[in-house]
C-alpha cells in the first residue's frame, strides 16, 4: 500500500494533469459521465457521411429503433424489479425501480417522436 | 362463440399471430391465460375477421395490458406499505411511546402485533379498537399506507395516463381507417380497464 507521502505526492501530480491529450484518451473520457445513454440528446451514428445523406439517416433511423429496443429491454427488467421489491417488501427500492420506470418513459416517449419527425 | 374456445384450438390468418399469441410478451409473474382472455374478449368486440382485423385486435390488447399491468402495479405498491403503515401506527398508539429509550421495545412489540394483524384477522378488531381510543380513524392503516405510497402512486398513474394515451393515438389512426372496429375496440379497452379499477383495493386483491 502506498504510504501518506507518496499518496500526498500522487495527489499533487494528479492535481496538474490538463485532462487527455490525445484523441483516444479524449474518446474514452467522454465516456466517464455515461451511465445508459438513453436520455441522450444525439444519436451516434457510425455508417454514413456528410455526403451520403440518404445513408446517413437512415443509419440514424436504425439507431434510433435500437435505443427504442434498448428502452424497451430496460422497461421490462424495471417492471420485474418491481414486482420483486414490492414482495420483498423493500421499499426504498422499490420507490426508486419505480422512478426508472417513469424515467425509462419519458427517453421512451423522447425517442418516439424524434423517430416520428426523422421519417415523416 | 369464440370466447368460450380455448387459445390452442383456434387457427388465426396469419402464423405470425399465432406465434406471438403461444409466446405473448409477458412477465415470468403474468399469466398468459388471462392475456389471451383479454385477446378473445377483444377478438369478440372488434368482429375481426381479416388479418388486418386480428393485428389490430392483438396491437389493442397489448396496449391494453399495458394499462391493467399499472393497476396491477398501483396494488401491489399499496399492499407493499400496509405493515409499515401499521407498525407506524402501532408504534404511535403504544402506551409507552413518551418514554424515552422505549424505542427498541417498542418497535420489537410493534412487529409482533404486525405479524399476528396480518395471521390472524381476529386479532384486528382488539387493535383497530386501540387507534379509534387514540383518535384514528377506523380506516387508518390504508389511510396511512395511502400516505406513505403517494409518491410512487403519483408516478404509476403518470405511467397509466401515458399507456392509455399510446391505446388513444393507437385507436385513433385505427379510426382513419376502420371506425366501426376502432369504436368497438375502445369500448373493449374501456371495459376492460374499468373492471380492473373498481377492483383495486388491496383487500379485494386478496
Amino acid at each position: 500500500m502506498a504510504s501518506q507521502r507518496q499518496m500526498a505526492a500522487n495527489k499533487r501530480n494528479a492535481a496538474k494533469s490538463r485532462g487527455p491529450q490525445t484523441q483516444e484518451g479524449k474518446a474514452r473520457s467522454r465516456m466517464n459521465a455515461l451511465r445508459h445513454g438513453l436520455a441522450a440528446v444525439t444519436i451516434n451514428t457510425t455508417a454514413g457521411t456528410a455526403d451520403d445523406n440518404a445513408s446517413a439517416d437512415d443509419s440514424c433511423v436504425d439507431a434510433m429503433y435500437q435505443r427504442l429496443r434498448q428502452i424497451e429491454v430496460e422497461r421490462v427488467k424495471a417492471l420485474n424489479d418491481v414486482h420483486n421489491l414490492s414482495i420483498s417488501q423493500d421499499l426504498d427500492m422499490l420507490h426508486t425501480a419505480i422512478r426508472r420506470l417513469t424515467a425509462l418513459e419519458r427517453y421512451s416517449q423522447r425517442s418516439h417522436s424524434k423517430l416520428k419527425k426523422h421519417i415523416f | 362463440m369464440s370466447e368460450d374456445k380455448p387459445f390452442e384450438d383456434k387457427s388465426y390468418p396469419l402464423d405470425v399471430l399465432t406465434r406471438l399469441l403461444d409466446t405473448p410478451q409477458l412477465l415470468p409473474h403474468e399469466n398468459p391465460k388471462e392475456f389471451h382472455q383479454l385477446f378473445n374478449s377483444f377478438e369478440v368486440y372488434g368482429k375481426a375477421q381479416t388479418a388486418r382485423d386480428y393485428m389490430a385486435v392483438y396491437q389493442a390488447t397489448v396496449l391494453t395490458w399495458d394499462i391493467l399491468r399499472y393497476y396491477e402495479m398501483r396494488i401491489a405498491v399499496l399492499s407493499s406499505h400496509q405493515r409499515p403503515a401499521l407498525e407506524s401506527l402501532l408504534r404511535k398508539t403504544n402506551a409507552a411511546a413518551a418514554m424515552k429509550g422505549a424505542e427498541p421495545m417498542m418497535r420489537v412489540e410493534a412487529d409482533q402485533k404486525a405479524t399476528k394483524w396480518f395471521a390472524d384477522p381476529a386479532s384486528r378488531p382488539a387493535m383497530m379498537k386501540t387507534f379509534e381510543l387514540a383518535g384514528y380513524p377506523p380506516n387508518a392503516v390504508q389511510a396511512e399506507a395511502f400516505m406513505r405510497a403517494l409518491p410512487s402512486l403519483a408516478q404509476i398513474d403518470r405511467l397509466i395516463v401515458s399507456a392509455q394515451k399510446r391505446l388513444d393515438v393507437f385507436l385513433k389512426d385505427l379510426e382513419k381507417t376502420s371506425k366501426g372496429s376502432a369504436e368497438a375496440l375502445r369500448l373493449a379497452a374501456e371495459r376492460a380497464v374499468a373492471a380492473k379499477a373498481s377492483n383495486q383495493t388491496p383487500d379485494a386483491k386478496k
